[in-house]
C-alpha cells in the first residue's frame, strides 16, 4: 500500500512531496542528485509479481518477483523489502533481501541489515558491517545506458508501468488490490502472473 | 603468465590484541600485497564472509573483481548431495577465470574429504600461476566458526573472531596440504607468533 515512509535512511533534508497511500502528498526528505523528486512506496503488505519500471525514485517494503528498472533513480530495498530478480537503478540502497543481480550506474550500498545473493556491477560499492553477500562484485564502469537498450527493457517500458504516471498508477492498482484482497498489476508481466496483495 | 615473484622476506610479525578483535602482521598478505600487478585487473574469490572494507580495498585500490563465497555458511551441504556438485554450486564460475584465492581460516574447518573436494572445485577455477591464501592453526584449539579478517591497507590484518568457546582443531601441516590439495604447491609459508602458519599456495598445474 501507498504509505508514508516510515523505515528509511537519514537522507540530505531537502523537503519534496511524498505521496501517500491515498494520493495525498507530504514532505520528506528526498535523494540528492538532479533527479531528485518525489519517490513512489511500495508497502510491507504489497506483493508484486511481474517488472517494474518507471521514472521516480522508490521505495520498496514489500515484496517483489520481477525485475526492477528504474536506471535514473534510486532504488531502496526497505527492512522489510524482499525482491527475486534484478534491480537496475542510479543508486541501490539494501536494508532487507534481495536474490538476484544489481546494477547501478552510481553506487550500491547493502546496509547493516541487508541481504544480497547475487552480483553486484557498479562504480561504487559499500557493504556495510554485518551486511551479508554472496556473489561477485565488479566496479569497472559499465557502458551508459547499455541495459536500457535490451529487448526486454524495451517491452517493459512499453507497460503501464513505465512513465512517472503510468509507475504511480501501477503502484496504486496494486493498493488497492491488497486493500480489497484481489490482484495488483504492475507491468504486463504482472497481470499475467496474478500478483496479489497479502495485507 | 604468472602475477607474483618470489620476494625477499619481510621483518617479524607485530601484533597488539583488543578486546573485540586482534591485529596481526600478515606476512603473506603483505608479500602478496607487494606482489600484485599494478596493470593486471586480477579476479579475486574470497572464501570468507563479505567485508565491506576489504572489497572496497581490492576494488578500489588494487581495480580487482571479487567474488565473494561465504563458503562457510554453504555447510553443511545438503543431505543426500554429491559434495562434488553441491560444492560446484556453491562456487560457481568458469574454468581458470581465478587469480587469486582468499581462503582465511576456513580450511581448518574442513575435514579431509570436503578440503580435498574444495581443492579439486578450486583447482578447477584456479589456472597455472594461481595464488591461494590461507592460514592453518597450530594450536590444538581453534574458534568454534571461522573468523572475519579486515584488511587495513598497510596490509595489517584484524581478526574478529569469537575465542570463547574454542574447539579441537585439525592442525593440518604442509604434507598434509600437499596430499589433499594436489595441483597446489606450497610457495611460502609463516608461521606467526600466535600460532597461525600462513600459507601461499600456487596452482602448478595447467588444467
Amino acid at each position: 500500500m501507498w504509505k508514508k515512509n516510515e523505515e528509511t535512511s537519514p537522507q540530505p533534508a531537502t523537503a519534496t512531496p511524498e505521496r501517500t497511500a491515498f494520493g495525498a502528498t507530504e514532505p520528506r526528505r528526498a535523494a540528492p542528485g538532479p533527479a531528485a523528486g518525489s519517490r513512489a512506496v511500495l508497502g510491507d503488505s504489497i506483493r508484486v509479481q511481474g517488472d517494474i519500471s518507471g521514472d521516480e525514485d522508490l521505495l520498496i517494503q514489500g515484496e517483489v518477483d520481477g525485475n526492477v528498472r528504474l536506471e535514473s533513480h534510486s532504488v531502496t530495498i526497505g527492512r522489510s523489502g524482499r525482491v527475486k530478480a534484478d534491480i537496475h537503478g542510479r543508486n541501490i540502497s539494501v536494508e532487507g533481501k534481495v536474490q538476484g543481480n544489481l546494477f547501478a550506474d552510481e553506487q550500491v550500498v547493502v546496509r547493516e541489515s541487508g541481504e544480497v545473493r547475487g552480483n553486484i556491477t557498479a562504480p561504487r560499492v559499500s557493504l556495510e558491517d554485518g551486511a551479508k553477500f554472496k556473489g561477485a562484485i565488479d566496479m569497472e564502469p559499465r557502458p551508459a545506458k547499455a541495459a536500457a537498450t535490451t529487448p526486454a527493457a524495451a517491452g517493459t517500458s512499453s507497460s503501464g508501468a513505465s512513465s512517472a504516471g503510468g509507475g504511480e498508477a501501477a503502484a496504486e492498482a496494486g493498493a488497492k488490490g491488497a486493500q480489497g484482497g484481489g490482484s495488483a498489476s504492475a507491468s504486463p508481466r504482472a497481470a499475467a502472473g496474478g500478483g496479489q496483495g497479502k495485507g | 603468465m604468472r602475477w607474483f615473484q618470489r620476494r625477499r622476506p619481510e621483518p617479524r610479525a607485530t601484533e597488539a590484541a583488543t578486546a573485540a578483535a586482534e591485529t596481526h602482521r600478515s606476512l603473506a598478505l603483505a608479500e602478496l600485497l607487494g606482489e600484485l600487478h599494478p596493470d593486471r585487473r586480477l579476479h579475486i574469490l574470497d572464501l570468507g564472509p563479505a567485508v565491506g572494507a576489504n572489497i572496497s580495498f581490492w576494488s578500489d585500490r588494487h581495480r580487482c573483481s571479487v567474488q565473494v563465497a561465504d563458503f562457510y555458511r554453504s555447510l553443511p551441504l545438503p543431505p543426500g548431495a554429491d559434495p562434488e556438485e553441491a560444492v560446484r554450486d556453491a562456487l560457481p564460475g568458469a574454468h581458470g577465470s581465478v587469480d587469486l584465492v582468499l581462503a582465511w581460516d576456513l580450511l581448518n574447518y574442513l575435514d579431509r574429504d570436503l578440503l580435498g573436494t574444495l581443492a579439486g572445485r578450486l583447482g578447477k577455477l584456479c589456472h597455472r600461476g594461481s595464488v591461494l591464501f590461507a592460514m592453518m592453526s597450530t594450536v590444538p584449539e581453534i574458534p568454534r566458526e571461522p573468523g572475519s579478517y579486515l584488511i587495513h591497507p598497510d596490509g595489517t590484518l584484524t581478526y574478529r573472531v569469537d575465542r570463547t568457546r574454542p574447539r579441537p582443531g585439525p592442525r593440518y601441516r604442509p604434507a598434509d596440504l600437499a596430499k589433499l590439495m594436489p595441483g597446489f604447491a606450497t610457495d611460502r609459508n609463516f608461521l606467526l607468533r600466535h600460532g597461525v602458519q600462513e600459507y601461499l599456495l600456487v596452482r602448478t598445474e595447467d588444467l
